[in-house]
């Protein structure tokens, strides 16, 4: 049994009542309000799609000691494409013109 | 908020009759907490600013308020823009470490800079302006407080320092961080550099600059990395295609640096030191996640850096492969 409304649904309708109420406050309690909802936004398309994650210290301590040198356009692209990811979860028109 | 301790400060300083009138306290700010104000003695009335350092990280890239105090004396006495500074809070004042200094009319915020039609005449003379100030404040003798900054001795070993101490672990920086090692180009003439010389930190009038801020990254380093800086993407706002904080291409910039300084601007120099722009700006916004995470200064914008930083990693990456300029 799926409890309802469901974690999405709460998270959409906090979203939405704080979007409706940021224009009637005062100009720094706006901004926050604004940031509120970004970060929901965040919140509710990362429970859409959790990202996989995955243990990176074996390749921070390789390119750090330039091990991946080698390889470098080749851990550029694997990586671009793990932020264009992460850029689609956070803010997805930051992609917009690429 | 109560203005009682910065009365007492200012009538151990003025006298008794001081007065405090028209307080203004602008909400945004990430470690400092600054109060505008009238200081009313008799039938002189002075518009200033407190500053007070309210949280310091770990392994903080900040300079110490008595330390900005100073370099602001310092570049304020070699007559570049700068507030006036008045007088530093000491352990008899009931006030976090900061500082008095004189208030100065203008605008900071990027986006009336950019597009409010008040600026419409200043802002095409504004990165030729920057150039000018640039090669005025790379003449200046720096204070001996500069010399042993992490930033200072090697400018990118203090980046990596501070990404590990804020969690590390994330291989986008790492391959900014190596780029950064075997790409360094030679320093042949280190300066006094601002560190954080960008729109947002420039006070602006409808006719010039009329004050340059925040002063608490300056080190001794390339001149370069004051141009990149200027450059970085982060700064470029709405504007991405305009390199000069998205006001301008850098010909005017450049133009005016090299008139007033006599010096030929590295071009090549400025967009090694707009990768490390990237660099640099992932690890501030680290550093302000880590002290949201660890409870110890939480706040909605410290979170939202959190997650910003995968919006600088992207472009970092996209520069690095060269779809990014």
């Amino acid at each position: 049994m799926t409890e309802l409304p469901d974690v999405p649904d709460m998270l959409a309708t906090v979203r939405d009542f704080l979007a409706r109420l940021g224009p009637t406050l005062d100009k720094g309690a706006r901004f926050e309000a604004q940031v509120a909802v970004y970060l929901l936004d965040i919140a509710r398309r990362e429970l859409a799609a959790p990202p996989a994650g995955a243990d990176t210290t074996r390749l921070c301590a390789d390119i750090r000691s330039g091990r991946c040198d080698v390889r470098w356009d080749e851990t550029l692209d694997v990586e671009l494409d793990a932020a264009i990811a992460r850029v689609r979860i956070v803010r997805p028109d930051h992609l917009e013109g690429t | 908020m109560s203005t009682d301790a910065l009365i007492a400060a200012l009538r151990r300083r003025f006298g008794e009759d001081a007065r405090v009138e028209n307080v203004v306290v602008p909400t945004l700010g990430g470690s400092n907490r600054t109060i505008v104000f009238d200081l009313v003695e008799g039938a002189v009335r002075r518009r200033l600013v407190s500053r007070e350092e309210t949280y310091r990280a770990a392994n903080s890239p900040f300079l110490s308020p008595a330390d900005q105090f100073r370099l602001m004396q310092s570049v304020f006495a070699q007559g570049f823009p700068v507030p006036e500074p008045v007088f530093e809070y000491d352990a008899g004042d009931a006030m976090a470490p900061g500082y008095v200094c004189a208030f100065v009319e203008g605008e900071t915020m990027p986006k009336a800079i950019l597009h409010a039609p008040a600026f419409a005449q200043v802002r095409p003379t504004l990165a030729a302006r920057c150039g000018e100030l640039l090669a005025m404040l790379h003449a200046m003798t720096p204070p001996d407080l500069l010399a042993n900054r992490p930033d200072s001795i090697d400018a990118v070993a203090a980046q990596r320092d501070r990404f590990d101490c804020y969690g590390g672990g994330r291989p986008a920086i790492e391959l900014g961080l190596r780029w950064l090692e075997r790409n360094r180009p030679v320093c042949a003439r280190p300066v006094l550099v601002h560190g954080d010389f960008r729109v947002g930190n420039l006070m602006v009038t409808q006719d010039a600059i009329s004050a340059v801020l925040d002063w608490e990254c300056a080190h001794i380093g390339s001149p370069w990395e004051d141009l990149g800086w200027l450059c970085t993407r982060a700064w470029r706002f709405d504007r991405p295609g305009l390199a000069v904080g998205g006001l301008d291409t850098t010909a005017p910039l450049f133009a005016a640096y090299e008139r007033v300084s006599g010096v030929r601007v590295d071009a090549d120099a400025v967009r090694y030191w707009t990768v490390f722009g990237l660099v640099r700006w992932a690890v501030l916004n680290l550093m302000q996640a880590s002290g949201h995470v660890s409870g110890e200064r939480r706040g909605l914008v410290f979170a939202a850096c959190g997650r910003n930083v995968n919006l600088i990693e992207y472009d970092l990456l996209m520069t690095l492969k060269g779809r990014y300029s």
